[in-house]
């Protein structure tokens, strides 16, 4: 029997030894570093000797003057590291595609010549020999050509850690700082950011801009304004993440500090307590990277700790909006704020999963808290802010603000797409259906609409509301879904009863929910699970025939309970848990009862 | 003799309470510095990291001390209102913003004179 020479495995592509993810924490350490000393050094420079004084005795004395010009080499230092870093990142990004591919291609070549190796084996005479020469000879030049591309790969790796290395090395002495400080290609950071305030509104213009400008002069102005950056629809939300998690990073260190020192004004409070509660829900899902990238699933696309009368605003994703083929951005409504993003996101999370195991492409799911939500609870007895606060939630003034808010917003993530533009599907919960009812009828570019447990939107009908496909989840025995002006009646304060039959959406099964009295909060505040996230994933992934319907309200099969029915409903049937006085104090206490 | 400066009250609070806020935000970010996160990089890179950090943890440190010590110094002068000698009051003119760096400076005689 002649021998035939068949080749040996490629052995594995290395591991890479700096991950993605790491890479992007090291760059929001640098950041907020930088962010702290630029904002003193502007501080520092606004009261300073004017520059024409020069070095003047009096401008030399001057103690701000100093100390603008000592924080300036740190200033440039830092713009340096954190420059370097973010490139750094990207490449570890790259590395790991091509290491996933280069993997792909060694197992696959490494079972050709198993396979060849067992069939030379079992041959009993040389009959194949040509062909396995020729298989042979075959495996072995496209074992060549992998390790050479392997090769390759480990030679990107050391050039991106040497050119880091070398751009760290470059500025880690004051000396050098301060060199950097009197580089001639300093990026302009005050016309940069000019240029980023006058094209604000227009997200397609603001990403054509920032796409122009050098990665140096991105990082300049990120943690210049980081607020500007961070909150800017048009620019890649990747780049938005790094200036909020720059920016709140930066605010846990500063305002903790003061904290420390027993300074915190009551604002300042606020904002620390909003700012450690993303801390914790970014924290929470700190350990869940996208698979293709390796870089953090979660990105914070909105960070904004001081507003919405001390609440906050927030936003999150999971997944790339800007890569996605399937978006979706959930609206909470009443109590909405910071703290309680943890549960929010838990919820939005638990709808990413769902609609990726759809397997109809990759998906972003956005938890959007951004506006200033009715502060209480009307409909829970025990909430006095809640009923101090139901005027405000009887009112649209919320959700109209809300809903010009939100349209700012999903404008601005349709401006950062990019490929084709992805399926976008608007959620609104409670008051927050109310918020995306406005935001739609103002012409949100939605495909799909999910309104979920509505008090009512402002419109009569899916038509009028919008052109994008409407879908309502609405549990009979849910209170405020009862609100809204419908077949029978209905308050009608904020708007029609979308899960009405005759407003034309499309209405999912949810279950009614249970009918007691201390059941009904629950059932307002449970679509994020069973057969609702069930379908509600079917949407968002664009499977809508997979999607169970159930009857519209007033239709056919539709029959329900009005809201007062309802409520006396329920604490007949919490009677039989011996629970009816706790009924009777919901139908007597709430302002519900006391309107209805 | 003693001297004292002649600026507004409120200048000399505002003055003092924003070099109070420069120490702390400086504070912050060396404190953030100092614990770099280099979990998840290799060794090279983490070295080149920390020896990138040190050396502006040290003069983010100074500054912030220098900071707290000017805020400190002019916390001083709210209380006492008069000081050593002129040049200690043109110390601590050069503190304030330099709109005021031609602030007065009076001769005020004895001691323990307050400001005007």
């Amino acid at each position: 029997m002649t021998l035939v020479n068949v080749p040996v495995h490629v052995p594995p592509c290395p591991v890479l030894e700096s991950e993605p993810a790491a890479a992007q924490d090291l760059a929001t350490d640098l950041r907020a570093a930088a962010i702290a000393v630029k904002n003193v050094q502007g501080w520092a420079s606004s009261i300073a000797a004017p520059a024409w004084l020069g070095d003047t005795a009096d401008a030399h004395d001057h103690a701000a003057t100093r100390f603008a010009a000592r924080l300036d080499g740190a200033e440039a230092a830092f713009d340096r590291a954190v420059t370097a870093a973010d490139a750094f990142g990207e490449r570890l990004v790259r590395l790991t595609a091509r290491r996933t591919r280069l993997m792909t291609r060694q197992a696959e070549v490494n079972a050709a010549i198993d396979v060849l190796i067992n069939e030379v084996a079992a041959a009993t005479d040389d009959s194949r020999l040509a062909e396995f020469q020729r298989r042979s000879d075959d495996l072995a030049a496209r074992a060549d050509r992998l390790r050479i591309r392997i090769d390759g790969w480990l030679t990107d790796v050391t050039d991106a850690e040497t050119d880091l290395v070398a751009a760290l090395r470059g500025v880690d002495s004051v000396a050098e700082g301060a060199d950097a400080a009197a580089a001639t290609d300093r990026p302009d950071t005050g016309e940069l950011a000019r240029r980023l305030r006058s094209l604000g509104g227009d997200p397609v213009a603001v990403g054509a801009w920032w796409r122009r400008l050098s990665r140096a002069e991105q990082e300049a102005v990120t943690t210049e304004h980081p607020e500007l950056v961070g909150a800017a629809g048009g620019i890649p939300v990747s780049d938005r993440d790094e200036a909020n998690r720059g920016e709140l990073a930066h605010q846990l260190d500063h305002l903790g500090q003061r904290e420390e020192d027993g300074q915190l004004t009551g604002a300042e409070k606020d904002v620390l307590r909003n700012a450690k509660a993303v801390d914790d829900g970014l924290d929470r899902y700190a350990g869940q990277l996208d698979p293709s990238t390796r870089t953090h699933l979660a990105e914070l696309i909105a960070f904004h700790p001081e507003l919405h009368s001390g609440d906050g605003g927030v936003a999150v994703s999971f997944g790339d909006p800007d890569t996605a083929d399937h978006v979706s951005v959930n609206v909470p409504g009443l109590t909405t704020d910071t703290t309680g993003l943890a549960g929010n996101l838990d919820k939005t999370h638990g709808l990413h999963e769902a609609a990726l195991a759809e397997g109809r492409g990759s998906v972003a799911s956005v938890y959007w808290g951004d506006y200033d939500a009715p502060s209480g609870n009307p409909l829970n007895p025990l909430d006095p802010l809640g009923q101090l606060d139901f005027d405000s939630v009887a009112l649209t003034d919320k959700a109209e603000a809300g809903g010009d808010r939100l349209g700012g917003f999903v404008d601005g993530i349709r401006g950062s797409d990019q490929g084709a533009p992805a399926h976008l599907t608007v959620i609104g919960h409670s008051y927050g259906s109310t918020t995306v009812g406005h935001a739609l009828a103002d012409g949100l570019p939605a495909d799909d609409a999910v309104l979920l447990g509505s008090p009512g939107v402002p419109a009569a009908t899916a038509g009028q509301l919008t052109d994008a496909e409407v879908w309502v989840g609405s549990k009979d025995h849910d209170p405020v879904s009862l609100l809204g002006d419908g077949d029978r009646g209905g308050l009608g304060t904020l708007g029609h009863d979308p899960a009405d039959a005759a407003f034309g959406g499309t209405r999912f099964a949810t279950g009614d929910g249970e009918l007691r009295a201390e059941a009904l909060l629950a059932n307002h505040t449970s679509y994020f699970k069973g057969s609702s996230l069930t379908n509600m994933a079917h949407v968002v992934a664009g499977e809508d025939d997979d999607v169970d319907r159930q009857p519209g309200r007033g239709a056919e099969g539709g029959d329900h309970l009005t809201l007062p029915e309802l409520l006396v409903a329920s604490s007949a049937a919490s009677a039989g848990h011996g629970l009816a006085e706790a009924g009777e104090w919901f139908w007597d206490h709430s302002r519900l009862g006391g309107i209805l | 003799m003693t001297a004292t400066l002649d600026v507004p009250y409120a200048v000399l609070k505002a003055a003092r309470e924003r070099w109070d806020a420069a120490a702390d935000e400086l504070e912050g970010a060396w404190r953030r510095l100092a614990g770099v996160s280099v979990t998840g990089l290799s060794a090279t890179v983490a070295a080149a990291v920390t020896g990138f950090a040190e050396p502006w943890v040290d003069e983010l440190k100074a500054a912030s001390q220098l900071a707290a010590g000017y805020a400190e110094e002019l916390f001083l002068f709210n209380r006492m209102s008069v000081l050593v000698d002129e040049a200690e009051a043109a110390r601590l003119r050069s503190l304030l913003p330099w709109v005021e760096h031609d602030a007065p400076i009076r001769e005020v005689g004895g001691s323990g004179v307050g400001l005007p």
